[in-house]
């Protein structure tokens, strides 16, 4: 009871805290959806841009450290070029115009003289002097290669003969031999050159070491390479690998003491790549690996007229360290454009959806019912409209909350809020009456202290009613007990259900309490009105009244809905059985009908299909069941192509819109047509098919298709045209013999006028028996078979201009003339130009031998709506009134015809009124004996197109010669 | 005048027919068989080269379909031209379709124009 009341009792009585969390699990705020979108459309041109520019300015650095580096290393080339040139020119130019020394030479050499040796030796100490890039010229025995003289006495003696600058200068200047020198301990450059008398006589072997130190100088010089930036030289006396190597080599940067330079990697064999190369004779920079295996950046070239490649390298870790800097720099400047980027979006989204926001917290705090702390958003955009209608909507909550609390409170029954645990949260006003205590007393008291179940003990109770609630969802009408404050238990009904949040979980339960004392007395005074109106409703009378209600309470609605309820089922039950004898009638009437209908349709020999306007198979005969082995109810309301397979004589499938239903719809015409059913996959059934409108008012309802099956008569048919076509070859094979004999007879001549003349006549009857035997073929096929008629659009002023240009031929011979003017509009229709043709052809031939000579005959062609007029018009014997309504038949000639040609058949009008019929078209005569006859043919403006078996055509007719009269 | 070389075959069964078109071709300088069978008419097209055939459609054991469907088969490219009563478009068809080089209705040509016809297919051949 009071169900009705409790639903927004429910909703009221909520407390902010009961309802947990409000925010729905998968609630993603606008703010930070804007937020990701302006990030994620700012993020990719940010990180494009921020790419290509770290790998664009690493490519641009790459090459301008390589293009330093390159030319660091030529100006320490050219340096070294130059120096080099200076000392070998120098070398080159000692001893030129040095005869005196020759001399000395020649005469130490030959003479062994001693004092000759210590004259040279000042000789050469006074070149020495001269020439401060070397610190030791000395003269070598060529025979023995040993030292002669030396500017250097203690090198005097010494065995020479191994080294390449003593074998080498024995012949030719030789530019320089790197190498360690014992004696002096340190790596010496040497040249040497031969010293030759004037008879071109080999003294000697001149050789000077050049004081290396500028060399070691700028070998030393790092200027511009770094800390790992390193010079050197390596030797080679022919293109020989493995080499032997000279290298100043820095130990530590700015050291300015050169004793601290430790020079030269002592005949260290270098397979560098850079040596390699330049000993191949290349030159250039690259990266590759150098002789402690670290990765350099090397220049490398090749001096031939040194016997050196020189090379200049520095560490790779060093060398694109810029590179390193630039790129760590850059990628923290993309991270800070990144971060500064991410606090625009933020603040963008922000400034967008601070509004949504603040509506958001207003449409939170009006779920928590908090209904009249809305701030007012006041901005002139959506979100100001919508602020406005959510604050609207929280007023006007507001006001029908302060009904539903009146009505929650005014209720009768008893109502608690209880929290899980089962205190009271909340109770209204009829549940302080009830239980007679105040609302501080009811409050947060265990509600199961109030409620007792008799013999039962607490435990008991408490799952009888919360705990069922807690299993079920929902108790109703448990009668128990309920102490008040008068200290006794009254008897209660007791209802309750579960309260749960939005996610379904309880949250605590709400009980409903009445007082079963005043229920009791209710009941029984209500019921005993109301069970004798039930009974008698029971026993279907619905007439008495029942006694207006009392009082306000449920049983007083009770009785009056069931008042209402005895009346409209009154009502009803008398229009029912009305309206049940009418049905039953025109029921009745319908199925007689239908009987009727039936019992016809199934009578009729043929098989009958009606389809409605989509296609889809209303109903069909018992014939048709049989015919094409399918129950009416398998097919009925199915697709008509879909449950039978018609074929046409080719054996394709007719599919639905080329049925002729489609046709019959359009025109609301009758279509006929044969078709093909095939009923075993070897076996068809030729049915001669008729598509009818199904016509109410004039309105098309449907098509009815008949289908007759016409194997017989089609075999029948075959048989017949087999013979008529045998028959007559038959009758034309004699006939061509006597032709051809009579032919030849003429022919041979040695006749006289009389024999000539009838032998002439035998002919012509001859050739008109031909014509006859052809007429009677043709008039055979007009009346057994089909004739096929295929209508396709044709000029007709061609088509008779044609003809007449034919005949006039035979026309000339009588003396005649075919006119015929071409009319002012264009006519074309949609024929068969054979048959229609025949027509003509046969109405000229007509008009030629029914005229008398040197006559005219008119030929006429007029359009007229829709219909199409071929006149032709002769001056010719006439047909009488009488014989003009037989003209048509089959072997009628007139009178006059018979008198004045003997050819005719009697069947050429009459093959042209069968063709007229079966091309749509008719013929019609005016005539007047003696004076003329007019043919005037009307033919429709498009011409049926009709298939019949085969191919089955007339046979032309020849032009016959005009009668000599 | 006609090359003494040119044979025809007349194919026809009537005797009477063969016997004029025989009679009237030999007048005119042609080199004349017969057959009077459609068998014997496809045996001697087989084993002798004719210029030209004269075939009849209604024959005894052969029908002239049958032999210009045998002749088709065969590959055998020797000029037939049928000369039938049978007068119907349908059978004109056929015969054009299965190689014949011309058709003629026998009761409605005349024997000067049969000459001519011969003629002229030949020179033109």
């Amino acid at each position: 009871m009071n169900n009705k009341e409790s639903k927004p009792v429910s909703q009221d009585l909520l407390r902010e805290e009961d309802i947990s969390p409000f925010i729905q699990p998968r609630f993603i705020s606008i703010g930070w959806r804007f937020f990701a979108y302006f990030l994620s459309i700012s993020i990719v041109p940010i990180l494009v841009f921020g790419f290509s520019a770290i790998q664009k300015s690493d490519f641009i650095l790459h090459n301008e450290i390589q293009n330093k580096f390159s030319s660091i290393a030529s100006l320490k080339t050219s340096e070294l070029k130059f120096w080099m040139s200076e000392n070998r020119t120098h070398f080159k130019s000692i001893l030129e115009g040095r005869n005196d020394l020759i001399v000395l030479v020649s005469t130490m050499m030959t003479e062994r003289a001693t004092e000759n040796r210590d004259k040279v030796r000042l000789t050469f100490d006074v070149l020495l002097k001269h020439s401060n890039q070397f610190s030791e010229f000395f003269l070598i025995d060529p025979d023995s290669g040993k030292v002669v003289v030396s500017t250097n006495t203690l090198r005097e003696g010494a065995d020479e003969s191994e080294d390449n600058y003593y074998k080498e200068g024995k012949n030719d200047f030789f530019p320089g031999s790197i190498h360690f020198s014992t004696y002096a301990d340190e790596n010496v450059l040497t040249m040497s050159m031969p010293i030759k008398n004037s008879d071109d006589e080999l003294l000697g072997v001149f050789a000077g070491n050049v004081d290396l130190k500028t060399l070691y100088n700028f070998l030393s010089d790092s200027t511009g390479l770094g800390a790992t930036g390193e010079t050197y030289m390596v030797s080679r006396f022919y293109k020989a690998i493995p080499s032997v190597g000279l290298a100043a080599k820095t130990i530590d940067e700015g050291a300015e003491d050169a004793s601290k330079i430790e020079i030269g990697i002592k005949e260290k064999t270098v397979y560098t790549e850079g040596v390699i190369r330049a000993l191949n004779g290349e030159r250039g920079v690259d990266i590759y690996k150098n002789y402690d295996d670290r990765e350099v950046i090397g220049y490398y070239q090749n001096f031939p007229e040194f016997g050196l490649v020189f090379l200049v390298e520095q560490c790779t870790d060093e060398a694109f360290e810029p590179i390193e800097r630039m790129t760590s720099t850059l990628a923290w400047v993309l991270f800070m454009v990144l971060a500064a980027d991410a606090i625009i979006a933020y603040m963008i989204a922000n400034s967008i959806t601070r509004p949504l926001s603040q509506l958001t917290k207003n449409a939170r705090k009006i779920r928590k019912g908090n209904y009249e702390d809305i701030s007012d958003l006041s901005s002139n955009d959506e979100f100001g409209v919508l602020s406005d209608s959510l604050n609207q909507m929280a007023h006007s909550l507001i006001l029908s909350l302060g009904e539903t609390k009146n009505i929650i409170n005014t209720m009768p029954s008893a109502l608690f809020i209880l929290d899980v645990n089962g205190r009271v949260t909340s109770a209204n006003q009829s549940a302080y009456e009830l239980s007679g205590f105040e609302e501080k007393e009811l409050i947060g008291r265990v509600f199961m202290e109030l409620i007792r179940c008799p013999n039962h003990s607490v435990e008991e109770c408490k799952a009888f009613t919360l705990g069922e609630i807690d299993k079920g969802g929902i108790i109703t009408d448990k009668q128990v007990q309920c102490y008040t404050n008068a200290h006794e238990y009254i008897p209660i009904s007791l209802s309750g259900s579960v309260l749960k949040d939005k996610a379904g979980k309880s949250i605590g339960y709400i009980v409903i309490i009445q007082d079963l004392r005043k229920l009791k007395e209710y009941a029984r005074e209500r019921l005993q009105k109301i069970t004798p109106m039930l009974h008698r409703i029971s026993l279907g009378d619905f007439s008495g009244q029942l006694e207006a209600p009392a009082s306000d309470d449920e049983f007083s609605e009770l009785l009056v809905s069931l008042d209402l309820m005895a009346s409209n089922l009154k009502e009803l039950i008398t229009e029912n059985r009305m309206k049940a004898n009418q049905v039953q009638k025109s029921k009745t009437k319908i199925e007689q009908e239908k009987a009727k209908a039936e019992a016809f349709l199934g009578s009729i020999g043929e098989g009958v299909i009606a389809i409605d306007l989509k296609g889809k198979v209303i109903m069909i005969n018992e014939v048709a069941e049989k015919m094409f082995g399918k129950r009416l109810e398998d097919v009925v309301d199915k697709q008509f192509t879909e449950v039978y397979r018609f074929e046409d004589q080719k054996g394709n499938v007719i599919k639905e819109n080329s049925f002729p239903v489609s046709e019959v719809i359009a025109n609301k015409k009758q279509v006929y047509t044969i078709t093909y059913f095939s009923s075993l996959p070897d076996s068809k059934l030729p049915l001669a098919t008729t598509a009818s409108p199904i016509l109410f008012e004039d309105n098309i309802l449907g098509v009815i298709g008949t289908f007759r099956d016409i194997t017989k008569e089609m075999e029948v048919d075959r048989a017949k045209s087999e013979f008529v076509s045998l028959a007559s070859h038959q009758l034309r094979t004699p006939l061509a013999g006597l032709n051809w004999l009579l032919q030849e007879v003429i022919r041979k001549g040695n006749l006289d006028d009389v024999q000539n003349e009838y032998l002439q006549d035998a002919l012509k009857s001859n050739e008109r028996m031909v014509h006859l035997v052809s007429d009677l073929l043709n008039v055979s096929r007009l009346e057994t078979g089909i004739i096929n008629v295929e209508s396709a659009d044709t000029d007709l002023y061609d088509m008779v201009n044609t003809l007449v240009k034919e005949t006039s031929v035979v026309a000339k011979d009588k003396g005649q003339l075919i006119e015929f003017k071409k009319p002012s509009q264009d006519i074309h229709a949609s024929l068969d130009k054979d048959l229609i043709g025949q027509v003509v052809t046969n109405l000229l031939s007509n008009a030629i031998s029914y005229s008398e000579e040197n006559t005219t005959i008119h030929v006429d062609l007029s359009k007229e709506a829709d219909q199409i007029f071929i006149k032709v018009k002769d001056e010719g014997i006439g047909i009488s009134k009488e014989e003009q309504e037989k003209l048509f038949t089959k072997f009628f000639r007139s009178r006059n015809a018979s008198k004045y040609s003997t050819t005719g058949s009697g069947l050429g009008l009459y093959i042209i009124r069968k063709v007229l019929d079966v091309c749509d078209g008719k013929i019609e005569v005016e005539s007047e004996p003696g004076k003329g006859t007019t043919f005037t043919v009307t033919l429709p403006l498009k011409g049926p197109v009709i298939k019949g078996e085969g191919d089955k055509k007339l046979i032309e007719q020849k032009l016959r010669s005009p009668d000599a009269s | 005048m006609p090359n003494e070389t040119v044979k025809i075959l007349i194919a026809e069964d009537d005797p009477f027919l063969s016997k004029i078109m025989g009679n009237r071709l030999r007048e005119e300088g042609y080199e004349v068989d017969t057959a009077h069978d459609g068998d014997e008419a496809f045996e001697k097209i087989k084993a002798d080269g004719y210029s030209l055939v004269m075939l009849d459609l209604i024959m005894p054991l052969k029908s002239g379909f049958e032999v210009l469907q045998a002749l088709k088969d065969r590959e055998d490219r020797t000029p037939v031209l049928v000369f039938t009563n049978l007068a119907q478009e349908e059978d004109r068809q056929e015969v054009l379709s299965l190689g014949a080089k011309g058709y003629y209705v026998k009761s409605d040509i005349a024997m000067d124009d049969l000459v001519i016809t011969v003629r002229r297919f030949l020179e033109s051949n």
